[in-house]
């Protein structure tokens, strides 16, 4: 198990190395020179060739490239184009945000999802089934900038319950919790109640019956664990495109998350901190699915034989 | 066994929530206010007692919502106009625009003369003290000009400063690598504030720029990267002592939101609402609108190297057959002002008034049979996303110059490849805009239609005659302000007839205020003016 859990960390380093060469390149065929931006309307040639000095942009592609590599080897990231600060410090102060908005989205979205996806498969097709599935359809389907927006106009304008924006104190966090879970919770009802349609049907569920377990235990020990797998892997997936940044959700929320900062920076052309964002995104993704495989082997008994 | 694995599965993530819960940002609103869900919660009273007002001068903490935060917090180093209002609050300069007249008035300055066209003498009052204690001499100013001179990213506003050097504490020279007589309004600029030399020596650019230390009305405390920047007012400034004890800048970029904060009484001052929220702002009690015409403009470049574009009879065509004030009407929703012909904006120095046109579909025809072209022709127009607006200017363009058989093509580009491609000129016509920060013509003119300011500088229509580049050459070389009202009315005249560009509107700002907010006036280049803002 140590063994597999330090193979995987150790494919991270090519990961992240594919990442810095495909943004690398796809940041060169973007249009636009960065020091332009920079230095905005009005700009003489000659400022603009001392930023693209001091920036080195006109050095060659590939010299660029080994260059931010080394330096990112060293935990250098460099520092951002447009605010003169240190990407990491940019950064850094804008994660913990999204962690925690991605966090409470995936946690309210299970604790929806689940519940909802196993009472559809134990009633199939009653009216529960349904409205379960109608609401999932609707989690999936309404965007969630609208979402969000709606959720300010009755809670904060027409109620005035709730803070429209910002995300530290409790009561800022319902509302871009709601807004950014509902699709991940739709996503996971289904996925639960197909699983456990699959589950229930199994001969080992009959035999559970047919001694005289508890329908409840037969459903929550029996068929609910090994209906959970496939659940644990979408969720592992939501729970990573949450992480890759709400950027609507921020937005409308004002929350000074990382997916609207990186939007804010490929738009400066600010290519550290987008780079680094992307880097810090990719190995949060990486993270989370191995977190993912790991939670496997506590579900599934025959998948936790293989690591031994 | 299994359910020994589930339990640590749940305690974990209970752990995991609490953790999360435990570790959110320590900053939290200023102890002057109360957290923002306690003032919602305070629904039933009137707005002006959900916040206690500690003074009863009307002081108390005012909370602006701004569309971002500035870049950087170093004067010089970024030319955003969020940095720049910025330091105006942070800062002081030797000069400053009066917030109500828009004329450059001294601030640090008490004598100056231009003892040539490229040579300053200014004296600098001696009761002006850093936020760190220390007085602010006249080798501050100085090294801060000089330093600025040199920054690549203030050099539109001070490249012109080739180095500045103080005579004694309270005196210095500044001498200009050319004749610059505007150089006054553009020591007005925030790019031109004064930092303090010895502590910028110090701790470097870098950590300067986080940390920094100005003399203005306001003091620096705290920036919440991305979210918010917090001042308390200086008790010890030299000039009016603000009202206000604390001055709060929060990050809400989305518009619609800005002004729901203050429709529900989170927030006092929503910056830069939208057209189209203008009427809602108005219709609510809990908010007012305070708008301002801007020295910003809007315009279409018509780049003079493209084909049918450099004929000036076509331009002229073009210029006849838009209804500018029915874009205004339509697109900015009637904020704004009307179209003056030429790139200098009512209010400025060296203002023209052209004399109005109205759209002419049947001279505009003639004169394009006129140029050869009575059957029409193809050509394009580039606007930016995610600016809308512009897109529906571009959609206003293409209906009308149907009506003359000019047949338009939309084209969409990001900002980068925008700016890229019009510095090379591959464009057709392109909508853009210009803020004359500086209040003066030689700002508005020499960039946008010098010769030596084609491509990235300014220039996107490649047009300029030899004529109207030595007016502008003699604009900044005068010094007298008669003979330069003269230079520059003739220069906007030859702009006018030639029609290099189609000015949209002149800009207008339009903020939601709080009823419970008094004084605040917007000003002309986005540098809003907080210290004279009382609340009720």
């Amino acid at each position: 198990m140590h063994k597999y859990i330090l193979k995987r960390f150790l494919m991270l380093v090519p990961v992240l190395l594919g990442v810095i060469i495909i943004m690398f390149t796809l940041s060169e065929f973007v249009p636009g020179d960065p020091a332009s931006i920079i230095l905005g309307e009005g700009a003489q040639p000659a400022d603009i060739a001392r930023v693209r000095e001091e920036f080195r942009l006109d050095d060659p592609f590939i010299i660029r490239l080994l260059t931010y590599a080394g330096n990112v080897a060293r935990l250098d990231f460099g520092i951002s184009w447009s605010t003169r600060r240190p990407v990491h410090e940019e950064i850094f102060a804008r994660f913990p945000h999204t962690i925690r908005l991605a966090t409470f989205g995936i946690i309210v979205a299970l604790f929806v999802g689940i519940p909802l996806g196993i009472i559809a498969a134990i009633k199939q097709y009653t009216v529960f089934d349904t409205g379960a599935t109608f609401f999932a359809l609707l989690g999936v389907s309404i965007p969630n900038f609208w979402l969000g927006m709606m959720l300010i106009l009755f809670f904060t304008v027409q109620l005035n319950l709730l803070p429209a924006t910002g995300f530290i104190e409790p009561a800022q966090w319902i509302m871009p919790t709601i807004a950014i879970s509902t699709s991940s919770a739709g996503i996971i009802m289904r996925m639960t109640r197909s699983s456990m349609l699959e589950c229930i049907r199994q001969d080992y569920i009959r035999t559970a019956r047919a001694k005289g377990q508890k329908e409840f235990v037969v459903i929550l020990r029996h068929a609910l664990r090994n209906a959970l797998i496939p659940v644990t892997t979408t969720a592992g997936l939501s729970f990573g495109m949450l992480l890759s940044g709400a950027i609507l959700t921020e937005t409308i929320f004002a929350i000074p998350g990382l997916g609207r900062y990186m939007v804010e920076s490929v738009l400066r052309l600010d290519w550290p901190t987008a780079i680094g964002g992307v880097l810090l995104i990719a190995m949060a993704f990486a993270v989370v699915n191995l977190f993912v495989d790991i939670l496997y082997a506590f579900l599934d008994p025959r998948i936790r034989s293989q690591y031994k | 066994m299994k359910k020994k694995h589930l339990t640590l599965l749940m305690s974990s993530m209970l752990a995991l929530i609490i953790a999360l819960a435990a570790c959110t940002p320590t900053q939290t609103a200023p102890p002057e206010q109360p957290a923002p869900q306690e003032q919602t919660q305070a629904e039933p009273a009137p707005p002006g007692d959900t916040t206690p007002d500690p003074s009863a001068a009307g002081g108390g903490g005012l909370t602006v919502l701004v569309p971002s935060l500035a870049i950087s917090m170093d004067p010089p180093q970024s030319n955003d106009s969020a940095s720049a209002e910025f330091a105006r609050l942070a800062y002081s300069t030797l000069f400053r625009q009066d917030y109500d007249t828009f004329e450059v008035t001294p601030e640090l300055a008490v004598n100056w003369e231009m003892s040539d066209a490229q040579t300053l003498n200014i004296e600098i009052r001696r009761d002006v003290y850093f936020h760190n204690g220390t007085q602010l001499t006249a080798h501050d100013v100085a090294f801060s000009l000089t330093r600025a001179g040199d920054i690549p990213n203030a050099a539109p506003i001070l490249g012109m400063i080739d180095f500045a050097e103080a005579t004694d504490d309270f005196n210095l020279t500044v001498h200009l690598e050319m004749p610059f007589s505007p150089i006054i309004a553009h020591l007005a600029h925030p790019a031109a504030s004064i930092v303090p030399m010895d502590l910028v020596l110090s701790m470097g650019d870098d950590a300067f720029a986080q940390d920094p230390v100005g003399s203005g009305a306001f003091v620096f405390v705290e920036h919440v990267i991305g979210d918010r920047i917090e001042f308390v007012r200086n008790e010890n400034y030299f000039g009016a002592v603000p009202m206000l004890e604390t001055l709060t800048f929060r990050n809400v970029p989305d518009p619609s939101t800005r002004l729901i904060e203050v429709t529900s009484g989170t927030a006092d001052i929503a910056l830069n609402i939208t057209p189209a929220d203008v009427p809602v702002a108005e219709a609510d009690p809990n908010s007012n609108v305070v708008s301002r015409l801007t020295m910003g403009t809007d315009f279409i470049w018509m780049n003079t190297r493209q084909p049918y574009l450099n004929n000036p009879l076509v331009r002229q065509a073009i210029s006849l057959a838009l209804d500018t004030s029915a874009i205004r009407d339509l697109v900015w929703m009637g904020l704004g002002g009307p179209q003056y012909g030429h790139p200098v904006p009512p209010g400025a120095f060296g203002y023209w008034p052209a004399p109005p046109t109205r759209p002419d579909l049947d001279a505009a025809r003639a004169l394009l049979a006129e140029a050869g072209y009575a059957d029409g022709f193809s050509t394009s127009i580039w606007w930016n996303s995610p600016n809308t607006l512009r897109q529906q200017v571009a959609e206003m363009v293409q209906f009308s110059l149907a009506q003359i058989g000019i047949d338009v093509s939309i084209q969409t580009l990001e900002w980068g490849a925008y700016l890229e491609g019009a510095d090379r000129g591959d464009h057709e016509m392109m909508i853009i805009g210009w803020t004359t920060v500086t209040g003066d013509a030689d700002y508005a003119l020499f960039p946008l239609l010098h010769s030596s300011s084609y491509g990235a500088p300014g220039n996107r229509a490649f047009w300029s005659t030899p004529e109207l580049d030595a007016l502008l050459e003699r604009g900044r070389a005068e010094t007298d302000p008669a003979v330069r009202m003269e230079i520059y009315a003739e220069a906007q005249q030859i702009i006018a007839e030639a029609a290099p560009l189609i000015i949209l509107r002149q800009g207008e700002i339009a903020n939601a205020v709080s009823p419970r907010v008094q004084g605040f006036v917007p000003s002309p280049t986005l540098s809003h003016n907080y210290a004279p803002v009382w609340l009720d």
